[in-house]
């Protein structure tokens, strides 16, 4: 029997690159709608004049979208990358579709952090302000990641210990952030409450420049591990009789996972759901070879927080609605209807 | 090019798993069977020689370079290892897995000869038409077909295949030993493969390694030590050697 399968697999490399390009144009196009999009009634030509030209229609409106809807816009889009690609890792590495960065622990870590900076630290040392709750919160992530990399160096790095690990770190950091709550006054507690909920409304360029220099720092990684990371998914033997380094490749992409999310929930809070669901709707357009895999994910997650940030202005005029709220609304309902409709038994 | 192993030994904390394992000159181009209850440390022999568990070695060394001694990229470019059990739920293809193995993490790029190389190997073991499915909808005989070929992908020295046709149907079982048997003659390697099957090995082996409580008990070519009382003392079995019209060796065996 002769196919011509040499020609089909390199066609359908070509057809997944394609597709990934094409759902990045529709990234383009959200962020550009996420930036014409909110409070303030313009039109979308005044809207594309200021972008290209700042001072085009004035001070305010120059203010308006180069100071608050675009940075809003970018920050979405990292943030989104950020959590979907630390999703699709930590799945991978985990051998787990429930894996997503908050499966370790780690933002519930960063949400103690910024509770204890809220109730201990803004008023003791108020130079610092808000700087002090992302800080704090992203301390706590990474020591928590810190932690799970030494345990992991002492107890080995199975996929099993793993999880068992960081859900029990999830859990003493979320009894620790009742604790703190059940203490704290009530502006306080609002604060904490609010700073949970996930809002894009603390985006500056300053926080852009940083998750932009994590990103470029981590992403590189994961592709140059790529094809180490694809043998991972045959099986830990498998791959190590490829010549995969399993316990050092889990501890590299795991440093990097730590990294990526300790970052995005430090700046906007918690925001779920991304981390878990960029991954799985990459997955089930291009399979889980990492060369497609990867950015197909980071995209996804990048145009699902685009989208989002969209949806949080739109539904009560001149409101912005936190986004942690809006993904899990939205993103909930569209996930399961995915499932339904897509009859592939990838975790079974 | 032989492999020869000196005193290989290693201990799980509260278990010794394998004893002096000693081993001199296993030729090239020979197909050699290695046979042993269960537990006998035969998958541990395996992950010893691949370097995936760290064992005590006096010497190991294909045609007399000491292998023991490589980067662990460097010897799994001399030793292919093929895990017992396969399965994965990943969502990758036939191609896509068996090219991982052609390529061996080192590709930046796939071109049309790698993508030919698969092909003709999916064509082998008569596969092809699954190339585009994803491993996790395969059956178990499938994914072991699959993980033949992968193994096949490889060019390596020495070959270690535990069980490789555990769950294969009676058609395909045969067609991979002779296929097995036809590449370690024409590829001139070490090839060792771990069989329950008691008439397979007769069948298709030069040679045959018994073991058991993690001691090499016995090695030889396959008609001698199906001669000797070895193998019934080992399995605890009556067995009966015969000749069958096509000239191929056949076991019986009975309990005793």
């Amino acid at each position: 029997m002769t196919t011509t399968a040499s020609f089909d697999y390199l066609k359908q490399s070509r057809q997944k690159i394609w597709l990934i390009m094409g759902v990045a144009l529709l990234l383009l196009l959200s962020v550009f709608f996420d930036i014409a999009t909110g409070p303030g009634d313009f039109s979308l030509s005044q809207v594309c004049q200021v972008i290209f030209n700042p001072d085009a229609h004035g001070a305010r409106l120059n203010i308006i979208i180069w100071d608050i809807r675009i940075p809003t816009a970018l920050m979405a889009i990292l943030v989104g990358a950020m959590l979907s690609a630390a999703g699709a890792e930590m799945q991978t590495i985990l051998n787990n579709p429930l894996a997503d960065p908050f499966t370790l622990g780690i933002s519930s870590a960063a949400s103690f952090g910024a509770a204890i900076a809220i109730v201990v630290g803004v008023e003791t040392i108020p130079v610092f302000g808000d700087g002090l709750i992302t800080v704090s919160a992203f301390s706590f992530a990474l020591a928590t990641s810190l932690f799970l990399y030494l345990f992991t160096r002492l107890r080995g790095t199975s996929s099993e210990t793993m999880v068992l690990v960081g859900i029990a770190l999830l859990f003493a950091f979320n009894a620790l952030l009742s604790l703190l709550q059940y203490t704290a006054t009530d502006a306080q507690l609002s604060q904490i409450v609010f700073w949970m909920m996930g809002s894009l409304g603390r985006a500056n360029w300053m926080n852009i420049t940083v998750c932009s220099v994590i990103l470029l720092c981590v992403i590189p990684v994961f592709v140059y591990r790529g094809w180490a990371l694809t043998s991972l998914r045959m099986g830990d033997d498998k791959a190590a009789s490829l010549g995969v380094n399993v316990k050092r490749l889990r501890i590299e992409i795991l440093l990097g996972v730590s990294l990526l999310a300790a970052t995005a929930v430090s700046f906007v809070g918690t925001i779920g759901f991304v981390g878990l669901v960029g991954p799985h709707i990459a997955r089930m357009i291009v399979g889980e070879n990492q060369r497609f895999f990867l950015p197909m994910s980071i995209i996804c997650g990048a145009l699902m927080m685009s989208l989002t940030s969209i949806v949080s202005k739109s539904i009560t005029t001149g409101v912005v609605y936190p986004v942690g709220i809006i993904t899990a609304l939205i993103g909930i309902p569209f996930f399961i209807s995915l499932i339904l409709t897509v009859q592939r038994r990838s975790w079974h | 090019m032989s492999l020869t192993i000196k005193n290989l030994s290693f201990s799980y904390p509260e278990k010794q798993v394998l004893r002096d394992v000693s081993i001199t000159d296993l030729p090239r181009g020979k197909l050699t069977v290695l046979l042993g209850p269960n537990a006998a440390g035969k998958s541990t022999f395996f992950r010893s020689l691949a370097g995936l568990i760290a064992a005590d070695f006096e010497q190991l060394s294909i045609n007399n370079e000491n292998i023991n001694e490589l980067t662990a990229t460097e010897r799994t470019q001399r030793v292919c290892y093929m895990p017992q059990i396969f399965s994965t739920n990943a969502m990758l293809t036939v191609f896509e897995v068996v090219l991982l193995a052609q390529k061996q993490l080192n590709a930046w790029s796939v071109g049309e000869d790698d993508v030919n190389a698969v092909e003709s190997l999916l064509q082998q073991f008569e596969i092809e038409h699954l190339a585009q499915r994803y491993i996790s909808e395969l059956s178990g005989g499938q994914q072991q077909l699959v993980s033949i070929c992968q193994a096949m992908a490889r060019s390596a020295e020495l070959f270690l295949l535990d069980e490789p046709t555990s769950a294969l149907d009676l058609r395909h079982q045969l067609q991979v030993m002779q296929r097995l048997k036809e590449e370690t003659e024409k590829r001139e390697v070490i090839t060792i493969i771990a069989l329950h099957d008691l008439g397979l090995a007769a069948r298709f082996a030069d040679n045959l390694l018994l073991m058991k409580e993690g001691q090499l008990l016995g090695y030889g070519e396959t008609e001698a030590m199906f001669s000797s009382s070895l193998i019934e003392d080992i399995y605890g079995i009556e067995i009966e050697l015969l000749r069958n019209a096509k000239g191929s060796l056949v076991v019986t065996s009975e309990l005793k």
